[in-house]
Parts: structure tokens; sequence; C-alpha cells
């Protein structure tokens, strides 16, 4: 009130002749219940916002998607699940591979020089040259060129003699 | 008996926005308690009653949106009103961008719009104090308003626009002459 009593006082000192004029309503109206639904009109128009605001958020690419969920792996709650998981397969794969390393030098073992000959005959390509030739035994080799040699021998005196004598001079 | 909305105190209004559960109630008691001052006090700068709806209607968004960061340094009413005046100038830029060298721009221009205007019931007395407001710059025509008609204090005035009680002061006297020199001169 006190205020007031002040602007209507400074006023006059001011503008007699303002202060002397009724200080008239300004002429402005509203429609009819204007103010009584301007409330419900607001919050309609920040629900629809924000409903827009939610709907139209833009959406992450693969990448980030990927991050996001690891970052929700790496919460508490879940990093201690997979640190047991990871801890499960690693005790796992670490026994798996011992039982394979034993299991592959006992079944060597039982495996004949033969087949392991004809194994390495068969998948020929598969191997190398040089693996090849440290495989080979030096004197097992000899033996071989050897008996070759006098197998080659035979074979011509066995064709020598089914020869008629004709044959042979034509032969010579 | 339920407390009329005007008696609530801006304590307990805020105390109700400042919890998740309370807020939109907080948020309505907020609204219909200024939503007429602020209303009245936009639409006294735009004249229209279209475009103080607008304004009034994204003021208070923007109060829903940034009342979290009102730290109690203001009054909220005067809070409140700096929004409002933003906004009003805002739009008014706006307009004046729009209405370049327009008869809108004009005093003439604003007194037909204010006649044809639905929402305008004036007598001739209000009529001439309008056309004798819409001489002023915006800024004494800011003053006289919050002074005139919102009987609002030089401090409160100074908290609204950030401008100093001095030069209210000043805007106001100025203002004052002219709408009495203008109506006097009809």
């Amino acid at each position: 009130m006190k205020n007031t009593d002040d602007i209507k006082k400074e006023l006059e000192e001011l503008s007699p002749f303002l202060s002397k004029r009724k200080k008239e309503k300004e002429g402005f109206e509203v429609p009819t219940n204007y103010f009584r639904k301007l409330p419900d009109l607001i919050m309609d128009r920040i629900q629809e916002e924000e409903t827009l605001s939610s709907s139209s958020a833009p959406t992450t690419n693969w990448l980030d998607q990927i991050i996001e969920r690891i970052q929700l792996l790496l919460q508490p709650q879940y990093a201690m699940a997979l640190a047991s998981i990871a801890i499960f397969i690693m005790v796992s794969i670490f026994f798996f591979e011992q039982d394979n390393a034993l299991l592959g030098a006992n079944t060597l073992a039982e495996v004949s020089d033969e087949e392991i000959n004809s194994y390495v005959m068969d998948n020929l390509e598969e191997f190398e040259i040089d693996l090849l030739m440290d495989a080979i035994d030096e004197e097992n080799l000899e033996k071989e060129i050897e008996s070759e040699s006098s197998s080659d021998d035979d074979y011509l005196d066995n064709i020598i003699d089914d020869l008629s004598d004709k044959e042979l001079e034509e032969l010579m | 008996m339920e407390t009329p909305l005007i008696n609530i105190s801006d304590d307990h209004i805020l105390g109700l926005l400042n919890q998740s559960n309370t807020f939109e109630k907080g948020f309505r008691i907020l609204m219909q308690k200024y939503q007429e001052k602020l209303y009245w006090h936009v639409r006294r700068m735009l004249m229209d009653h279209d475009d103080a709806n607008d304004v009034i209607q994204n003021c208070f968004i923007k109060v829903y949106k940034s009342i979290h960061r009102f730290e109690r340094k203001s009054k909220l009413y005067t809070w409140l009103y700096r929004i409002a005046t933003n906004e009003a100038i805002t739009h008014l830029n706006k307009q004046k961008k729009k209405a370049v060298a327009s008869i809108d721009d004009d005093e003439i221009g604003i007194s037909h719009r204010l006649e044809a205007d639905a929402y305008f019931d004036g007598e001739e007395a209000q009529l001439q104090l309008q056309r004798a407001l819409n001489t002023l710059p915006d800024k004494q025509k800011l003053v006289f308003n919050l002074r005139y008609f919102d009987e609002m204090s030089y401090k409160e005035m100074a908290e609204v626009l950030d401008t100093s009680v001095g030069a209210l002061k000043a805007s106001y006297h100025h203002a004052v002459k002219k709408i009495e020199q203008y109506i006097r001169a009809l």
C-alpha cells in the first residue's frame, strides 16, 4: 500500500495533469475463461514438448551402442559375474590343452612305421621338402638305391633272355 | 477452507518445486498465482492478445525448464517478470524485423490494430493513453508500465530490467512528460 501511495505522490509531482485523470482500466480484454484454461494449455504444451524430445532423441550408431553395452557390463554387479566366467573359461582351456597334449603323444606311439609312411606318401604335397629330406635315413636311402639298381639289372637280363638273336642284332 | 492462491507464499511454492513428487502441483500454483500479472505485463507491451498468449505460454515453459536454476538472489516475482520481459522484447524485435517500414510500426497503425482487436474494448481516453505510450521508446514504455500499472518499486524494477534505480527514475520522468505532452496536444 505504501508503494501505491508513493507512486501516486510521485505522479502528482511529475504531472498533475496525468494524476488527475482517472486511472482507467486499459481496455484490454481476454477470451472467456482464459485464465482458468491457461495452466492446462501450458501443461499440455510442456508434455507435448517432452514427448517430442524423447521420441526424437538421436539414435546412437552401432559403435556407440557397443560402447554403451560394454560400459553396462563394466558396472560392478555385472563385472564380478563376468570375471568369474572368464576365470572359469581360462582354467577349462588350460586343463583341456594338457589332456590333448598327452592324448597326442600316446596315440602316435601306437601307430606303426608302415602306417606313418603310407600317410606321408598319401599326403606328400602337404609336407615341406626340407622336412622330408631331414626325415630320410641316409643309410636306408643307399640300400634302396642299391636294391633298385640290382632289380633293374635283373629286369634287363630277363628282357634280353626273351629276345631272339635276330631281334638282338636289330637292336644293336 | 482452501487458501486463496494469491496468499500462498513463494517459499511454499519453491518448496513444492524442490521435490519431484510435488513439482507439478507447485508449478500449477505458481502459474495460477502469477499468470494474470505476467499476462497483463506482456499484453501492455505487445497490445495484441494472440501475441501475448504465445509469449506468456513460452514464458511459463521457460520457467518450467529453468526453475531449478533460480538461486533466490532476487524475489521469485521479479525473476518471473524478468523472463516475461525478455520474452516480450524478443517477440517485439521479431515483429519489428518482419514489419520494416510497415504502417504497423507507427502509432496510427497500432491504434488501428487496437480498434480492430476483438479483445480491446477501450474508450477514447484509453486509446489516447495507448497511442501516447506507443510514441515512447520500448525501454521508456516498459518502465512506465511497470511503475504506473504494475506499481513496482524502483528496486524491484532494477532487478527486472538490470538497470540502476537512478536511470529508471529518469526514464519514468521522461515517459510521464512525453505522455502528458502527447495527450494535451490531441
